[in-house]
């Protein structure tokens, strides 16, 4: 090899690495994301699973699952622009729209939360009406995001959702509680894993 | 054989090309972060962006006070960063 072509390979060499190192820099750690929804989406449903149970009042539960939820967004969300600061695509339209509905969902959610729990229903409607339109919720927004894009972490997790939530309908209440927590929880944690490997796959 | 664009091949500008060009020209970045990424002072920056913003390779343009420069790789500088690279292959080819 002369020292032109080492120069040149050298080069090509520095260009992938500049590159590499930068998209890394910019690029959302998915297995992070995923470990939290997996412990947010365990705590809080396992939560309401033992309040069903009688193990202490519902109310605190459902305290417990605002507060976790709210936690793990904010996580979420403060990682997610730590990462892509400073960079802004062409159009910002479909990140607005996509923050908007994810916050007009969830004000419709809890409006039919207070609805159901002012209604003369037995309880057991709201423990099957709640989860299911919020994993529908979740599902559907995940969804969006993957169209929108393109991306797959997003589209494994909203047919995740969905799944599990059409499963959950037809398990008996409050043991779908138990079956939301427990395969969310662990469905999200080996998605968390399998990022991992495909991150180390990749570097 | 094809020479080397002269604007690109020197180390630093050849970084900053590398970085913009993994953005795409539909993605604008701030000065701030890109110098973050690029790992240069400032005033090398600056230097570096001005020669390529007169080759027609970058376009820079004030967001606000806040949010300072944003920098993004135009069409003119993601064909000649092309070039550069496939420049660069030649030389290994042969």
């Amino acid at each position: 090899m002369t020292e032109k072509s080492d120069q040149a390979a050298a080069a090509l060499r520095a260009i992938e690495a500049d590159q590499a190192r930068a998209l890394h820099a910019l690029r959302i750690d998915v297995r992070l994301v995923y470990l939290v929804w997996a412990a947010g989406w365990a705590l809080g449903f396992l939560g309401l699973w033992a309040a069903a149970r009688g193990a202490f009042p519902m109310t605190a539960a459902v305290v417990a699952l605002v507060v976790i939820f709210a936690l793990a967004t904010g996580f979420s969300t403060w990682h997610t622009m730590r990462r892509v600061a400073g960079v802004r695509p062409a159009s910002q339209w479909q990140g607005m729209v996509y923050g908007w509905g994810w916050m007009l969902s969830f004000v419709i959610l809890v409006m039919l939360g207070i609805r159901l729990g002012t209604a003369d229903l037995p309880g057991s409607v709201t423990l099957v009406v709640m989860p299911a339109v919020g994993m529908l919720i979740c599902g559907l927004q995940f969804l969006a995001g993957a169209a929108l894009w393109g991306d797959r972490s997003q589209l494994v997790l909203g047919v995740g959702l969905l799944v599990v939530d059409g499963i959950s309908l037809f398990v008996p209440v409050p043991t779908h509680l138990l079956v939301v927590a427990i395969t969310l929880g662990v469905g999200l944690t080996i998605c968390a894993v399998l990022a991992g490997r495909r991150d180390q796959v990749a570097a | 054989m094809t020479e080397l664009d002269p604007v690109i091949h020197p180390q630093g500008r050849l970084r900053v090309m590398a970085v913009l060009d993994a953005l795409g020209t539909q993605t604008s970045i701030t000065f701030t972060r890109l110098q973050e990424l690029v790992e240069m002072t400032p005033g090398n920056l600056i230097t570096h962006l001005r020669r390529l913003e007169e080759a027609g390779y970058v376009a820079t343009s004030k967001a606000g006070r806040k949010r300072g420069t944003d920098v993004t790789m135009t069409a003119r500088g993601a064909r000649a960063f092309a070039d550069y690279r496939q420049a660069l292959r030649d030389m290994l080819d042969g």
